[in-house]
């Protein structure tokens, strides 16, 4: 059960400030848009993108060091606690990695910029939901934005193609996460996460096959079934996920690189949120059904990933895989799981921003800088590009000391102080095919340069710092991952980060 | 007497590294001098350890040194002590002093060979290894030098490096040699491990408490060690090959030195064997197939060498019989005698082929007699020698043998040895008659061989004629009275020989005048001009039993075979057993990918059919 | 500090290229100072040894930076050291230098660092770490045509098995730290905690898996040929004669003394294949035509011996195995990199078309005849000592292995002189592409080896005199957990080291 939460005011608008901060930067950017050109003015607005998000998270940061953290606004229907701020501290840094990439692309506009921040918006609320309704609400708000992103490249088909598949399907996933949400709400007679709690662990088991049948029972399955369907196809959990690749293929990068790590951070943080209040009263074998996905997430994004020759294609599928790991964690379903899932993801998002950060950069406009045998003999041509994205990989192929590997190292330690035998072995077989998956890629950034290919192009300034600063904490955080941990220990005792603190 | 006796090993290996570092820069006659004069400085120091050992009381003929420590073995260090008593002494002295000779003949011999320096410092680490194999005072040391003996003879035997049959000699050598090591190395691993120690004195003192069992395995992998370095039934096979080395080190390493390491052993390690008696007998027995055995192979035999290489393989066999039957003095005397005459007919057989410009085939000799008569001469003395004719060294040493070997009522042993005597006689006069005798059968004119070449030869004639008066049948035997009380010091005194057997030495005089005659009647009288003796017989000896076939066919090759195989099979049947499964990873992301056909449809479809998945797993729970 | 400065020294050597550019001479000697200096420092190591430094990393995992340079480790850091100097000084890239150079020097600092850990999670950070420049040189340094395909083996072999011993690593922890009361990675606190049997058994089993694998030890072998086949032989040196090492080591430093009941319940059946291993190998490196697969197997032989002696359980068989591994460290990588020099010049690795070198070399001959000599055992030379020590020790544990082992010698001798003789020696005369290259750098190079192979001959006692208490320790702590804590004690009695 969730700790009995702090007596709320009705609305407290300051508890959702990050969120206004970044709906009014939003509307200044459209605003400014109006009455400048169209060259110059890109670059300062997408500055002024950045000081909104800066902002917000500052404001986000006072909110975890303050002492009124956790708390709940809009008549409970909000909630604001640790795991929330961390992660939208995540979706912050991926939305602002997505705004500098973009500056010097074709799909840099006031349009684009106002997107993003949108998206975000969205991202943070459906962490922070506590209500059905705004749940599904949030889904929508950060979904429709991404849907448009994903088409921000009309001079390429490909990129039309990813916004319509993804737009679809993402559209028949929210038929199934609507009805999912319905039928709990049908179940509990409330849309409030502590109501639906509270009935839920009143209704009994239920089978279709076995004896006692009861309808409420079955009701509640096939919502928890189904909201774990949609949300799956945000985290992209295998079977839910075959829209990824193409996506990512198509999509801009610079829009890949914030879904990969936003979507995913708030898809896990309102999965997190479900299993520690909705699903841990529920009888619904919840765990087992995370556990098959997991299994089948881990193993199929892992072993889809070997034959990848694009490099976003591959990354998409780490991305897949990674989501695996995130759902075994979830099975656990104790504080100290989830405390290292949120860690996992806060190094996913290092590397995983890095990696599509480099591949943005270097593809300058052309697809085929996204294949890998472009990236043959880097080295050679730009060392310390060349070093941060093996950096990159490393970390993602969880090699030691990197930011990555405590990530997975505290998976499995939570998954085998939980007795997830199953897991833990499954996480580590995908771990082991992985590392082929990135193998190559690093190989070829020290392999012999293929004669006859244009140089890739330079490294934008602001480009390569913010990818000198996500190698360095890549490393940073592996290096002295206590860090880290002690940041969390300090802004958070009690709720799901607890178990971070290494209790 | 301390660090005196080291000076033995030092010359030498002084002599080696001067020899092997500046060697290619100096002249052919500075080597000479530097190496001949190193084995030389060595003779005179175990000249000085005998007068020294002679000076002391009988039961204290002894001098220790220890060097240094190898601590190695898990806290039970292992002294690197030289040990140096009559039997050690003895040996010294014959590897010393024949070895000086037969240096002093290779600086004639090896003038016009490339490698002149090469084949000096060679052999000189010769001399150091077999040095240190008889001082060493425990085994494990002895295994140092017991080894390092067998990569010299790899060295010296393959010295012709560009020949492949000198290079694969060099190879059966060495591999042989090894099986002789591992077994020294088991032997002494069993004593170490059993008794905590490896030094001599101590190992004997306590073999007795060891189970019989463990006695006769330590016992078996010693003679096993043994065999191999003497050249015994089967383990000869590498011997014959080996004369592919320049002469001399035919003579030095596979006459009068090395070959005999394995008498050494048995000598030295006579307590352990005393205390296995069934090993003892088997010792025997082979040394006395081995003595009939190669003697049969020897009569058929064209090249000059391999006849020589036969007779000592047969010569060993005697002393293996000797030492067999705890005949120790006698063995150690005719390896003393055999030393002279062998190392004798070598170089002299040495002479005859540089004579001839390298030629080796005796058929294509003949007459030289009279072209190169020192050399005949000397030839005849050795043949004389080895045949066992009085008064030349071999008649009392081989006799000492025979005659224990009828005493102590071995008849069987005495037979095969008397007949192997004839035999010996036989092929000997056959080569000598062959070569020596008759007129020339290839054009060209010999030439006698330089001073340097035939002082040494001189020398050793002189040995090989009064070097059986160390003992004198029904007189004195200073071998023994040398020998014994060296060896009581170690452990039981062996069973005290039996007086002189007339009617053996009468028998085995016999037999070597009936071999001579044999021999005069097929080849002295009439000189023929090719083999006279053919049949089905004939051949199997000249093909000497067929023996290494029967080895190539049942050992090597299936080896190699197995080999190869297993190579194929690690190439294949393993590695695609384990890439296999990597592949099947590998292969199921590639056929997965259809899935991702790009179609929205099937998109769709497959999420369904996964929301299909999740609602059938929650709600048929049983 | 000294603990840790050849690692350190090794890697800023490493660094160098990142700011170097494409400078193939400067990074080269930046390479070979670095090396030098990791090499004089890990002799300081040796004098003032042991040494221990503990860094507290991470506190809520029990992780701290343990470093421990002891008789175990000490001298396996100065052969890392030694190796690096001579493949340095051996290689000659040009082409892409900065890659190379820093590749070696990380292999050498992450292995360096195996040996130095005494906290499981530290240990595993290098073990992994050290994977991927091998996985590297192999790949994008090889000489075949098939370099990506091996290095893909090497690596699938390699982080397959380690994958699953940080699985085992941590539920080692995790199943210590109720008994401990905290959870902790440090291996003097976890070999104080006696897990149950069956516990044991499994972690073990993927502890002996992936140590095995970096070996190698048959039937895990399988990657070697690959690898050290289409490396360079600079690499294959250093895969050989280094990381090796790394395998037997984490075996007697870790295995044993954590898991002490599996390791006697497993080590017939690991003896088993040691065995195997050492047949199997010498067996093909009696035939094979290709010259450096002759020393790769030999390789898996002569390593097989060295593992048989350390599941042999006793402080003989630790002892030898710690002083073979140096020895094997020794001779292997002079192997590799002289008969490297005759590939490269004869630009071919086939034996029936080399022969006749040493007319053309005298010095050169010498010294891999040298090496050669000390690879086949020749009693004074350095292999015979380890050898010596190691059957020793096998024979106590059991004689019939001893029996068995020792027909390896016997092959030894056989396929090293071949590989000399037809190397060296014979008939043949290679059309050199190239003059044999062995100018003075790698003669400087070289000459240690050479020493090193008569001076451990002679005084081995040198390493063993500081090995055996350790290996004593080991055995002792081993036997001793035996004897007084029964084997159903589940809690795990805490017990002082």
């Amino acid at each position: 059960m969730n700790p009995p939460l702090i007596a709320p005011p009705p609305v407290s608008l300051s508890l959702i400030m990050p969120e206004l901060v970044l709906l009014a930067t939003s509307i200044v950017i459209l605003l400014a848009a109006l009455f400048m050109d169209a060259g110059r003015g890109v670059r300062a607005l997408t500055w002024v993108a950045g000081l909104g998000i800066a902002v917000a998270a500052a404001r986000d940061v006072m909110l975890l060091l303050g002492p009124h953290l956790p708390a709940t606004t809009f008549s409970g229907t909000l909630v604001m606690d640790p795991l929330a701020a961390v992660l939208d501290l995540v979706i912050l840094a991926s939305a602002l990695v997505a705004v500098v990439l973009a500056a010097n692309r074709p799909e840099a506009s006031p349009d684009y910029l106002a997107l993003v921040l949108w998206a975000a918006i969205g991202m943070m609320v459906l962490i922070s939901a506590h209500d059905l309704i705004v749940l599904f609400l949030a889904v929508e708000v950060l979904s429709l934005p991404l849907y448009i992103l994903c088409a921000f490249r009309p001079d390429r088909p490909s990129s039309l193609e990813a916004a319509v598949k993804y737009f679809l399907l993402g559209a028949f996933s929210s038929g199934f996460l609507l009805y999912g949400l319905a039928l709990l709400f049908g179940v509990s007679g409330g849309t409030n996460l502590t109501q639906v709690a509270s009935a839920l662990a009143s209704v009994p088991t239920a089978s279709l096959i076995g004896a006692g049948a009861s309808g409420t029972g079955l009701i509640a399955e096939l919502g928890i079934g189904l909201v774990v369907v949609g949300l799956g196809f945000k985290l992209a959990a295998v079977p839910f996920h075959q829209w990824v690749p193409d996506v990512y293929e198509g999509a801009p990068t610079s829009v890949v690189t914030f879904m990969s790590v936003g979507t995913k951070v708030a898809a896990f943080g309102v999965l997190a949120r479900l299993v520690d209040t909705v699903f841990v009263t529920s009888a619904v074998n919840w765990q087992g059904l995370l556990s098959a996905l997991a299994v089948a997430t881990i193993i199929g994004g892992a072993v889809l990933a070997i034959p990848q020759q694009n490099f976003k294609r591959l990354l998409g599928y780490s991305g897949i895989l990674n989501a695996g790991y995130l759902l075994a964690v979830l099975v656990v379903g104790t504080a100290a799981a989830t405390a290292a899932g949120v860690y996992f993801l806060v190094t996913y998002a290092l590397m995983n921003l890095g990696a599509f950060a480099i591949v943005a950069a270097l593809s300058g406009g052309e697809e085929s800088g996204v294949m890998l045998r472009r990236y043959r003999g880097l080295f050679y041509q730009q060392p310390w590009t060349a070093a941060a994205m093996a950096v990159f990989l490393l970390s993602l192929a969880s090699i030691p000391p990197l930011a990555g590997f405590f990530g997975k190292l505290f998976i499995l330690q939570a998954l085998l102080a939980g007795h997830e035998l199953v897991l833990a072995l499954a996480v580590v077989a995908g771990t082991a095919i992985t590392l082929v998956v990135y193998g190559r890629p690093l190989l070829a950034l020290f392999s012999a340069p293929e004669e006859k290919s244009p140089a890739l192009p330079r490294v934008s300034p602001a480009v390569a710092a913010t990818i000198f600063c996500l190698a360095l904490a890549t490393v940073a955080v592996g290096v002295a991952p206590g860090a880290v941990v002690a940041l969390m220990h300090g802004v958070s005792q009690v709720g799901p980060l607890a178990g971070i603190t290494g209790r | 007497m301390h660090s005196v006796i080291v000076l033995a090993l030092l010359f030498p290996a002084l002599g080696a590294l001067l020899a092997a570092w500046i060697g290619p820069r100096l002249s052919h006659r500075l080597i000479a001098w530097i190496c001949v004069g190193a084995v030389s400085l060595s003779f005179l120091v175990a000249v000085a350890a005998f007068v020294r050992l002679s000076g002391l009381p009988a039961a204290h003929r002894l001098i220790q040194d220890t060097l240094f420590t190898w601590n190695v073995a898990g806290g039970t260090p292992i002294h690197f002590t030289l040990l140096v008593d009559p039997i050690s002494v003895l040996f010294m002295l014959v590897i010393t002093g024949v070895g000086a000779l037969i240096h002093l003949y290779s600086a004639g011999y090896m003038d016009d060979d490339e490698g002149f320096s090469r084949f000096f410092w060679q052999m000189n680490l010769f001399i150091v290894a077999m040095l240190l194999l008889v001082m060493a005072g425990n085994f494990f040391f002895l295994l140092v030098g017991w080894a390092g003996v067998g990569l010299a003879s790899y060295f010296l035997i393959g010295f012709w490096y560009k020949r492949p049959a000198a290079v694969a000699a060099a190879k059966k050598a060495f591999v042989v040699n090894v099986v002789g090591d591992v077994a020294l190395t088991l032997a002494i691993f069993l004593l170490f491990v059993n008794l905590g120690h490896v030094g001599y004195q101590t190992v004997f003192r306590q073999f007795s408490i060891l189970p019989v069992a463990t006695r006769d395995l330590v016992a078996a992998l010693l003679f096993v060690a043994a065999a191999a370095k003497s050249a015994q039934f089967p383990l000869h096979i590498w011997l014959p090959d080996a004369m592919e080395g320049p002469t001399p080190v035919s003579a030095l390493i596979h006459a009068a030195t090395m070959v005999t390491a394995g008498v050494y052993l048995v000598a030295r390690a006579f307590p352990i064997f005393g205390l296995a008696p069934s090993v003892a007998t088997t010792i025997a027995w082979v040394g006395g197939f081995t003595a009939l055995f190669a003697a049969t192979i020897a009569i058929a035999q064209d090249d000059i060498k391999r006849v020589l290489a036969y007779s000592t393989v047969s010569q060993l066999g005697y002393m293996f019989m000797a030492v067999g039957t705890a005949a120790y003095a006698a063995g150690v005397f005719h390896f003393l005698t055999h030393a002279f005459f062998k190392a004798l007919l070598f170089l002299a057989a040495g002479s005859v082929i540089h004579a001839l410009g390298g030629e080796q085939d005796m058929w294509k000799m003949g007459g030289l007699r009279r072209t190169i008569p020192l050399t005949a001469a000397t030839f005849l003395v050795g043949t004389l020698a080895i045949s066992g004719i009085p008064p030349f060294a071999g008649f009392f040493s081989k006799d000492e043998i025979l005659g224990g070997l009828l005493s102590g009522g071995q008849v069987g042993l005495w037979a095969i040895g008397t007949l192997a005597a004839g035999l010996t006689a036989f092929y000997m006069f056959r080569l000598y008659f062959v070569v020596f005798g008759g007129t020339a059968r290839a054009p060209g004119h010999a030439h006698e061989s330089p001073p340097v070449m035939t002082v040494p030869l001189v020398v050793l004639a002189v040995l090989s004629t009064v070097g059986g008066f160390l003992v004198l049948p029904g007189g004195y035997n200073l071998i023994e009275s040398w020998l014994l009380p060296a060896l009581t010091r170690f452990g039981p005194i062996p069973p005290l020989p039996p007086p002189t057997n007339w009617a053996a030495m009468a028998v085995s005089l016999a037999m070597a005048l009936i071999g001579f005659g044999s021999a005069w009647a097929l080849y002295g009288r009439k000189a023929p001009q090719v083999e006279p003796l053919h049949g089905p017989l004939h051949r199997l000896l000249k093909g000497k039993w067929y023996i290494d076939e029967l080895g190539e066919w049942l050992i090597v090759r299936p080896a190699l075979w197995l080999g190869s195989a297993l190579e194929r099979f690690d190439r294949k049947g393993l590695d695609v057993a384990f890439s296999r499964v990597g592949l099947l990873v590998a292969g199921w992301g590639e056929s997965l990918r259809p899935t991702q056909s790009g179609y929205v449809r099937r998109y769709a479809l497959g999420f369904a059919l996964g929301v299909m998945l999740v609602v059938a797993f929650l709600s048929l729970r049983p | 500090m000294l603990v840790l400065s050849p690692l350190i020294l090794l890697a800023l050597g490493a660094l160098a290229p990142l700011f170097l550019g494409s400078r193939a001479t400067a990074i080269r000697t930046v390479a070979l100072g670095a090396s030098v200096l990791a090499l004089i420092a890990s002799v300081i190591g040796i004098v003032y040894a042991p040494q221990h430094i503990d860094i507290p990393w991470l506190k809520s995992l029990g992780l701290s930076l343990s470093l421990h340079l002891d008789g175990l480790s000490m001298f396996l850091v100065a052969l890392t050291a030694l190796a690096t100097v001579a493949v340095v000084a051996f290689s000659d890239e040009t082409k892409r230098p900065g890659g190379y150079y820093s590749l070696i020097l990380l292999m050498a600092a992450t292995a360096i660092g195996t040996f130095l850990s005494t906290n499981l999670l530290v240990f595993y950070v290098f073990w992994e770490l050290m994977i991927i420049p091998g996985y590297l040189l192999i790949g994008t340094y090889g000489q075949g045509a098939n370099s990506r395909r091996a290095a893909l083996k090497f690596l699938i072999y390699s982080l397959v098995p380690s994958a699953f011993l940080l699985v085992a690593i941590v539920a080692l922890a995790v199943s210590a730290a109720p008994a401990l009361g905290h959870l902790s990675f440090s291996l003097s606190q976890l070999a104080s905690v006696r897990l149950p049997a069956a516990t044991q058994d499994w972690i073990f089993l993927l502890f002996a898996a992936s140590f095995m694998v970096k070996v190698p030890i048959w039937p895990l072998h399988a990657w070697m040929p690959d690898a050290y086949g289409e490396s360079r032989p600079q690499v294959a040196a250093m895969l050989s004669g280094v990381l090796s090492k790394t395998g037997l080591y984490a075996l007697i430093r870790f295995a044993f003394p954590l898991l002490p009941d599996a390791a006697r319940l497993f080590a017939p059946a690991l003896a088993v294949v040691a065995l195997i291993s050492i047949l199997y190998g010498a067996w093909i490196a009696l035939t094979h035509r290709d010259g450096r697969m002759v020393i790769a197997y030999s390789s898996l032989s002569h390593l097989g011996l060295v593992f048989l002696g350390v599941v042999a359980l006793n402080a003989l068989g630790l002892d030898g195995a710690v002083l073979q591994m140096l020895n094997h460290g020794i001779y292997a990588v002079a192997l590799f990199l002289l008969f490297g020099v005759v590939e490269e010049a004869a630009g071919t690795r086939l034996l029936s078309k080399l022969g006749g070198i040493a007319r053309k070399a005298a010095l050169f001959s010498g010294f891999l005849w040298i090496a050669v000599l000390a690879a086949l055992g020749l009693p004074g030379l350095n292999g015979f000592a380890g050898e010596f020590l190691l059957l020793l020790g096998i024979f106590h544990t059991s004689e019939v292995w001893a029996w068995i082992a020792i027909a390896a010698v016997v092959f030894s001798a056989a396929y090293f002189i071949r590989l000399f003789q037809l190397t060296a020696q014979g008939p043949t005369e290679p059309e050199l592409r190239q003059p044999l290259r062995f100018g003075p750098l790698r003669i400087a190079a070289m000459v240690p080896f050479i020493l090193l192979i008569f001076y451990l001959g002679w005084a081995p006692g040198q390493v063993t005199g500081r090995v055996a208490p350790v290996a004593q320790s080991i055995t002792r702590q081993e036997a001793s957990t035996a004897l007084t804590v029964p084997v159903s004690n589940l809690s795990g009695e805490a017990r002082g080291l």
